[in-house]
């Protein structure tokens, strides 16, 4: 067969039929009229409830532990320590024991009844704390750094060597910064703080186990990879992998903090499996709010000292960015790819960033890793060093940026968004002192194709009945995929969308992707377009066969219609032409083919750009900001769906809104805990904030893969932040370095502006 | 036996809705078994007490049940469903492990982000910081609702329409607070988009399907004649 690996698959071209329309989620029946099940939604006859007893210090080591208590208490099945005597606390809300019961309610009693003794030990929560001469060690021997599927696989890996709790990340350097900034004409440099902030999906970490035997399970868990799932909790309880099936029917958000069995700060896989097994009885572990906020990853923090210079032609020659940030108890506080290479022909680039271990839940991957924090720092201090040498942000970063699509999407931009008339009010309004100011800022996002070959085996069947199925293994973590699915599908075998099937969730169903990196549609969608060719080639030849005619005489039409020489045969009606066993194909998406439109650092994958405007209001009297206008402007290949591509980025935009407005977590430095771990107080933004959102795609053909389709959900939050900050700067003339941009904080701003002008 | 009353508790909240339809979500007709349900409010206090009011009788009117499992009973999405459940439980839990009913999900379990809300005798509130026994005798309403009044039917569509669940997580959530937005409305043409930012505040979503979210609610609020 000559698409094999998919290598000789004619990439499409132009307007397609089904591929790219505004299509409706096909789970969006079962999720609108609350059927969809999700995890706690499973009960395998006898399930048991699980609880988690958690240490309430952030620092100590184990003495001793009670857990009889708990295994009085009538309706507990199983308790299991899940710390030891002697082990060291590092952590507020690090797992000490666990219980099974007959009902929730039974299992939280018995966790009360839980005595775990821990001698407390001096902590440290705050950046500075943790880096002070003499400040309690958070972490003894040397640190693996933990990677997920959220992590951008080309990164560097590794780290330097710990000098107390300090970690350097591998250094990024491009040319001699330190020759250009002592040569350079315009310097600006500040420091930019951006706070710990909380993935805070709706669904809790949740997981059911279920023993079948001594050597297989079946685990139901909320996740972003089925696949990290089954892995884990073979390797956890020494099963061969596929013995363990994984079920995620539907699952209520992740954002980069739901890969593998275990949260990244609670062995919940563990956990689960072992109660399951001591209490003979399927067992659901569902955290709680509490314990979502504290121990299952965060976007770490981060304090950038950023060094940017200007020549006296008003070119950018230098930018260096020095970070350090906590990612807790855990690794990858980095600022992403934006200051490294996002404006190359800056000439001299340098960053350096840092862990800093503090006594905290450990950060991990949250929605583009690294990157929102480096997009504020960096675009914040371009528009800074704008300032001062007097050139326009927009035509600034234009002239900075060699990605060509990028620099249309810059042009789009100002034209969409009135750039130009934005700019020239924010300055007639400070210009007059006004009191409600209105700002306008840009920012960019840089990100990578991470879509795989043969990393997902996606099976299309064509039933005698005219029906078509589709089979694979993904999880739909709310991007969408199951209707990509059937929306490559059915735009092969010309079917509506409707008619064709989708089943998805389950280990069971073929091997595919965890979606972390925006790689689930690259690397599915093109396995799912050469196994439906397969099918319909199949389809062809039989129906050839049965009919007797020569193999090149039987065509498909755009609308599903078979030409059988001079006749034409409707789809159902070729399929009555099939043998009982109807046909089943099987695709893999082959190697990425081409780096088009513009190459990814590192070679070898394309480049995803995207742009974003931010206009605000700000009441300089109440320091209030209000972000009331958003122009994203974004690529990412070939789009699948349009509604949904739309829906990832308006999402991203939202996310990237309580960045810069309103999420912090705060931890209380005197007794280590987190004080905003529920809803209420860890303000994510809601429908007060909604600014008006203008979202515009720009089309771009790429050969990466056989759908052309790249990733968007990531890219789609980076620059938000980042051009938010901008605005206000453009609203006050004096710049907030710290997210969120709180009304204090503007407050402050502009105290600090009026007294820096005064003298 | 304690002298029984009519609790407050009993009366509905507030007038019903204006298109209370009876076929749909009767009034409670259940006040056969009219024991007061007083066990959340009891419980409640007990635990602010000092310890040796926990020993203290409770006042003489007052059935106190528990620490048993309790019975209820009420109208689920219009059908008469029972449970036998802890006193402590909450009617969402009650819902979803008792009666399957997936709709109401406690993504905060405080009732700070809607994820929960039911229609209880045709207004919503959280079903998470609700006592199961306080919907003893009582109407509850979901998004699940398997034969859906027309504007609910027309909610779910709108959603589907504009893309307006992604996870779907708060999803359930969010229709019943729109149902319960336009099915109150004196006027539901009348919203203006800043009225349903407003209704809808209490709903949190991480997706960031607001914008989706509201375009459904106008779009349904602005063709009246489809529900």
């Amino acid at each position: 067969m000559t698409e094999t690996d998919g290598r000789t698959l004619a990439p499409w071209r132009g307007a397609l039929r089904v591929v790219g329309a505004p299509i409706d989620r096909i789970d969006g029946p079962a999720k609108v009229s609350g059927r969809a099940r999700y995890t706690t939604h499973v009960t395998p006859p006898g399930l048991l409830h699980a609880a988690v007893a958690r240490s309430k210090v952030a620092a100590g080591t184990v003495r001793a532990l009670d857990l009889s208590g708990a295994e009085r208490l009538p309706g507990v099945r199983a308790v299991l320590a899940v710390a030891v005597p002697g082990q060291k606390i590092r952590f507020a809300g690090q797992d000490l024991a666990a219980v099974a019961a007959t009902t929730p309610e039974i299992a939280r009693a018995a966790v009360a009844r839980i005595e775990v003794v821990v001698e407390p030990t001096p902590h440290v929560v705050t950046l500075d704390g943790a880096m002070a001469d003499g400040a309690p060690r958070v972490h003894e021997d040397p640190v693996q750094a933990r990677r997920t599927e959220g992590d951008d696989p080309t990164e560097v890996r590794g780290g330097g060597r710990v000098t107390g709790n300090v970690r350097p990340l591998p250094a990024f350097e491009h040319g001699d910064p330190d020759r250009a900034f002592a040569r350079a004409a315009h310097v600006h440099e500040a420091v930019y703080e951006t706070p710990v902030v909380l993935h805070s999906a709706l669904e809790p970490h949740a997981l059911t186990v279920a023993w079948d035997g001594d050597d297989a399970m079946t685990v139901w868990a909320s996740t972003q990879s089925i696949f990290s799932v089954r892995d884990e909790m073979a390797s956890i309880f020494g099963l061969s992998p596929e013995r363990v099936t994984v079920i995620c029917e539907h699952m209520g958000g992740g954002f980069g903090a739901k890969f593998g069995a275990s949260a990244p700060g609670s062995r919940m896989g563990f956990i689960a499996g072992t109660l399951a097994r001591k209490a003979g009885a399927p067992v659901r572990l569902a955290l709680d709010r509490r314990a979502e906020q504290e121990v299952t990853g965060n976007r770490p923090s981060s304090r950038q000292r950023v060094r940017v210079a200007a020549d006296g032609r008003g070119r950018v020659v230098a930018l260096e960015v020095v970070s350090h940030g906590t990612a807790g108890v855990g690794t990858g506080a980095g600022v992403g790819r934006n200051a490294a290479h996002l404006y190359e022909k800056i000439p001299h680039r340098r960053v350096r960033a840092h862990d800093v271990f503090t006594h905290a839940g450990p950060g991990t991957a949250m929605r583009a890793p690294g990157h929102p924090q480096g997009a504020f720092a960096l675009e914040l201090a371009l528009d800074e060093l704008a300032a001062k040498i007097g050139a326009d942000p927009l035509d600034l970063r234009i002239a900075h940026d060699r990605h060509p699509v990028r620099r249309r999407e810059y042009e789009l931009g100002r034209a969409r968004f009135r750039w130009d008339d934005r700019r020239a009010r924010a300055r007639a309004a400070r210009a007059a002192g006004a009191r409600v100011r209105t700002g306008a800022g840009v920012a960019a996002s840089i990100w990578g194709d991470f879509g795989r070959a043969k990393a997902a085996r996606v099976t299309v069947a064509i039933e005698r009945d005219g029906s078509v199925h589709v089979r694979n293994g993904v999880q739909d973590i709310g991007g969408g995929i199951a209707t990509v699915l059937a929306a490559v599908v059915a735009e092969v075998l010309g079917r509506p969308v409707e008619r064709v099937h989708v089943r998805y969730g389950a280990s069971t169903l073929g091997r595919s992707v965890g979606s972390g990196g925006s790689q689930t549609t690259s690397s599915v969608a093109p396995a799912a377009r050469v196994a439906a060719e397969r099918a319909r080639r199949a389809l062809l030849e039989a129906v050839a066969e049965a009919t007797g005619t020569p193999p090149g005489a039987v065509t498909l039409e755009a609308g599903g219609t078979v030409r059988v020489g001079p006749r034409r045969l409707s789809f159902e009606d070729a399929c009555r032409l099939l043998d009982d066993d109807g046909i089943e194909a099987v695709g893999q998406r082959g190697p990425t083919r081409s780096d088009a439109p513009y190459p990814f650092p590192g070679g070898g994958r394309p480049q995803i750009g995207g742009v974003q405007f931010a206009a605000v209001e700000v009441d300089t009297w109440t320091g209030e900001v209000r972000c009331t206008h958003l122009t994203a402007v974004h690529d990412c290949g070939r789009v699948m769906n349009a509604k949904a591509a739309e829906s990832q980025v308006a999402g991203g935009i939202m996310m990237g809104l309580g960045f810069a407005l309103s999420e912090q977590r705060q931890v209380d430095p005197v007794h280590g805990r987190v004080l905003n771990a529920d809803l209420e107080r860890y303000k994510l933004p809601g429908f007060g904030e909604l600014p008006e959102i203008d979202v515009h795609f720009v089309p771009v053909e790429t050969d990466a893969n056989e759908t052309g389709s790249l990733g968007i959900g990531e890219p789609a939050t980076i620059p938000t932040a980042a051009a938010v900050a901008c605005a206000v700067f453009d609203a006050l003339g004096v710049p907030v370095r710290t997210l969120p941009i709180t009304p204090d904080r503007v407050l402050a701003a502009l105290r600090d502006g009026r007294a820096e002008a005064a003298p | 036996m304690p002298t029984r009353r009519p609790s407050p508790r009993r009366r509905p909240l507030r007038k019903p809705p204006r298109r209370y339809d009876p076929a749909v979500a009767r009034p409670p007709r259940l006040s056969r078994r009219g024991l007061l349900r007083t066990v959340g409010t009891t419980t409640a206090l007990a635990a602010c007490k000092p310890p040796k009011a926990h020993e203290a009788a409770p006042p003489e009117d007052v059935e106190v049940l528990g620490p048993e499992p309790i019975p209820v009973t009420f109208l689920l999405d219009g059908r008469r469903v029972r449970a036998k459940v802890p006193v402590q439980r909450t009617l969402q839990v009650c819902l979803q492990e008792d009666l399957g009913c997936t709709a109401p999900k406690a993504p905060c379990d405080r009732g700070a982000c809607g994820g929960c809300l039911v229609r209880l005798d045709g207004v919503a509130v959280p079903s998470c910081t609700m006592l199961a026994a306080d919907a003893d005798g009582r109407c509850v309403d979901t998004a699940a609702h398997p034969d859906p009044p027309p504007l609910l039917a027309a909610l779910r569509r709108a959603f589907v329409a504009h893309d307006a669940a992604q996870c779907g997580y708060c999803t359930a959530g969010m229709i019943t607070a729109a149902w319960d937005l336009l099915d109150r409305a004196p006027e539901p043409a009348a919203l203006d988009e800043a009225a349903v930012r407003r209704a809808m505040a209490g709903n949190l979503c991480r997706c960031g399907t607001h914008r989706a979210v509201v375009r459904a609610i106008l779009d349904v609020a602005g063709r009246k004649e489809t529900w």
